[in-house]
């Protein structure tokens, strides 16, 4: 179907929001229950507008480092386990990926579907792709983007539904609706998990935060406004870099999803094949100095010795914005794909200067020199048994 | 208040075996006997009753279980009044083992609990309270006592479907944060939508396959199964679903049983019959398609069509070797052995639904199995 024709049902939708958030929003004086009776209708008919262009996702095959189901041991809680929560499956880092099925959104007509890179972690060998209408295609993974864990998969349709997405950033406010939809429990219908936005421009400004409840049954669904509108592509978020990093704060409460801004940056590298990786510098920084972040060794070659960073310089500001200690940098890199050209400021003995590094992937970079001290992290994580292989 | 003075779902003991035997499981002939609803009662209307006077009278309605805990296995949960003389739904739970199982109303009163019903298939027990241990007269017939017992109770024949959107409001004592007299906690969602159950629990499979309610609230904490669901009037939707996780996530699974399936388990306990609901073991003889899949000794072995035995269903069906099952009768394909597990449950007769992946191309096959070869 098309989306078109969908005017009339907003003007509906309108009127419902007017419903629930206008001024003499409550119809029925007599019933205290009114708002919540139009929310709910309100719920279904977002849900409905959208769920044309949510996509079942299947892959076979693949690496999987343990298939089975969890072992019976007692595991660490994760962030998002309430106390006394007891043994179920395994979480972080070691999390079981399902053999269910996940959930995409339509992202063109021309049969270009965007997800969550969560669902082809385990590099499957054949995907799947069936259609809300039933129809059933071969998909095709074009490329992933490590740092807002999307991903790109074409599949050999036209005339497809796309859905309406929210572009402007100042349009989304904390407090308001978001509901997230997905397909990873089957059935005929997304499942739909109610929520509000929580947060705007978090982990580095590609991602807003939602309290819907987020979880393998929906990554890669779309997070929406209560018109039906596309706020963000739900995805796994947590502390680490690692494709799986979040996956422990499923149903948490705190859910992140990319919006528009951000998707369409790498949906325009996906599309063509392109993957976006995590950019790096390749060095290693003193972690206890603070007052910037001073670069104790360089990978050589490596961006930042492209650059003309030396070891000794003192990282003060990076994207024109202050370092103050390591913490800082490694927020500020997070959200930075290789290729990307960051103005970074440094002070060298007294001086200070400005130098452009364009960032890099590991395989950019060539051994770090060793030094005789210890070893210090370097940019791409707190551990020092990385920094070969960054 | 409605469920005052709506019908109320009466229900006589006749000649109940007494006390004793907590873990006995009521068999085809004991005499339970429940008259029907006197009268189908009016749905509640849109009253003006607001939120808090609507779980407040939920509340009232919801027991905390206290029984045995054994390792990791928390012995505790939540029951639902289902009339007025002290019958309650709860999940099906190492915690009924205790010899002293204790049920503890929103009033603080202490009731002495036994299963009456299990049904090992829905996973759910049917208890009854069986006098206060206050007040309890050991002279006195358990009909007599639990004469005395009069309980604020959901009306099943009361309850309503709900549909995916709706408010609903979990009630339960997640976590036995509720104690005593304090009423248990109320948590707040929307039905996210309504699938089969396939679950594990622990690493076992968890038998029922029926449709249940997803919630976004989390009910998938200690405590909270057997605890009442409720919709935006009040209305007695669902009960919580003991600790599971889905199979298709391998997550935390955060689910309800739906009221119909509540009350085809009520008319189970009523006329004391094994759950009917079972998956069929028929007679007739298992099913025969003809196709091998490869057996190369891969750890995650891929559903390739090794070989299609002449003059099979399959065979004259279509199926092809080198054929990758992507599909069974619905089901996603993932690896051999699911699709191994799948075809041992169908008999002789019954259709398998294939979608295969020949090259490039997707090909629905459909074919009815036959009985094995001689």
């Amino acid at each position: 179907m098309g989306v078109g024709g969908l005017k009339g049902m907003v003007a509906a939708l309108l009127m419902c929001a007017g419903v629930v958030f206008g001024q003499a929003a409550v119809p029925d004086n007599s019933d205290p229950l009114s708002i919540q009776r139009a929310q709910q209708e309100v719920f279904r008919r977002a849900a409905r507008r959208v769920a044309p262009c949510v996509v079942t996702i299947e892959t076979i095959g693949g690496t999987q480092p343990v298939d089975e189901p969890a072992p019976r041991q007692t595991l660490p809680s994760g962030p998002g386990d309430p106390p006394g929560r007891p043994p179920g499956p395994e979480r972080g880092p070691g999390f079981i990926i399902a053999d269910g099925p996940t959930t995409g959104l339509i992202w063109s007509a021309d049969g270009l579907i965007l997800t969550s890179a969560f669902n082809f972690v385990r590099d499957p060998s054949v995907i799947t792709v069936i259609l809300p209408d039933g129809r059933r295609f071969v998909g095709e993974l074009l490329a992933r983007d490590e740092v807002r864990r999307l991903a790109m998969v074409k599949i050999g349709a036209t005339g497809l539904p796309v859905p309406e997405w929210v572009r402007e950033a100042d349009a989304l406010r904390v407090g308001q609706w978001a509901l997230a939809l997905g397909r990873g429990f089957g059935g005929e219908d997304p499942s739909v998990s109610a929520g509000i936005i929580s947060g705007l421009n978090r982990k580095g400004g590609v991602a807003v935060q939602t309290d819907a409840k987020l979880s393998p049954a929906n990554f890669g669904g779309p997070l929406i406004d209560i018109q039906g509108r596309v706020l963000g592509i739900c995805v796994p978020m947590g502390l680490g870099n690692d494709a799986l990093a979040g996956v422990e704060w499923y149903d948490s409460g705190i859910g992140f999803a990319i919006p528009f801004w951000q998707a369409g940056k790498s949906a325009e590298s996906l599309a063509v094949g392109h993957n976006l990786r995590r950019g790096l510098l390749g060095v290693q920084v003193d972690p206890r100095f603070k007052g910037g972040v001073r670069i104790r060794n360089l990978a050589e070659p490596s961006p930042a010795s492209r650059a003309g960073l030396v070891a000794g310089d003192v990282i003060l500001s990076f994207d024109g914005k202050p370092v103050r200690e390591f913490a800082d940098l490694q927020r500020l890199m997070s959200a930075r794909v290789a290729g990307e050209k960051v103005a970074v400021r440094v002070r060298r003995e007294q001086r200070e200067m400005d130098l452009t590094v364009v960032l890099g992937v590991p395989e950019d970079m060539g051994p770090m020199p060793a030094l005789e001290a210890e070893t210090g992290p370097t940019e791409s994580g707190p551990d020092p048994s990385r920094a070969q292989d960054d | 208040m409605i469920a005052r003075t709506a019908p109320l779902w009466m229900l006589a003991l006749l000649a109940f075996p007494g006390g004793g035997h907590p873990a006995r499981l009521l068999a085809a002939g004991d005499a339970v006997q429940v008259s029907q609803p006197a009268q189908a009662s009016a749905t509640p209307s849109a009253s003006a009753r607001d939120l808090p006077a609507i779980l407040a009278e939920a509340n009232r309605r919801v027991v905390k279980l206290y029984g045995a805990g054994i390792g990791q296995r928390h012995g505790y949960a939540s029951g639902v009044v289902v009339s007025r003389d002290g019958l309650v739904v709860t999940v099906l739970g190492l915690f009924l083992e205790a010899t002293n199982l204790r049920a503890v109303t929103a009033d603080g009163h202490i009731y002495r609990a036994e299963p009456v019903y299990r049904d090992e298939y829905r996973q759910l027990a049917l208890l009854k309270l069986a006098g206060r241990p206050d007040n309890v007269d050991t002279d006195a017939s358990v009909d007599e006592q639990m004469a005395r017992i009069d309980l604020d109770a959901f009306d099943p024949a009361e309850g309503a479907e709900v549909r995916t959107g709706d408010w609903i409001f979990a009630v339960g004592n997640n976590f036995k944060v509720a104690e005593g007299e304090e009423p248990v906690s109320v948590l707040k969602g929307i039905v996210s939508g309504r699938m089969k159950l396939d679950a594990l629990r622990g690493v076992q499979a968890f038998p029922f396959r029926g449709e249940v309610l997803l919630l976004d609230a989390i009910t998938s904490t200690p405590g909270a199964p057997g605890g009442a669901l409720v919709d935006l009037e009040g209305r007695w939707v669902g009960l919580i679903g003991e600790i599971a996780t889905a199979r298709q996530t391998n997550t935390y699974l955060n689910y309800a049983y739906p009221i119909e399936e509540l009350r085809a388990f009520l008319a189970d306990a009523r006329s004391g019959a094994e759950a009917a609901t079972r998956p069929a073991s028929p007679d007739a003889p298992p099913g025969y398609h003809g196709i091998r899949l490869s057996r190369i000794a891969y750890r995650r072995q891929l559903p390739f069509v090794e070989r299609v035995a002449p003059g099979s269903p399959a065979a004259a069906a279509g199926v092809k070797p080198d054929d990758l099952i992507v599909s069974a009768n619905g089901t996603a394909i993932s690896r051999a052995n699911v699709f191994h597990e799948l075809c041992e449950r169908l008999h002789a007769g019954e259709e398998l639904s294939l979608i295969v992946k020949r090259g490039e191309q997707l090909i629905p096959i459909r074919f009815k199995l036959s009985e094995p070869p001689k």
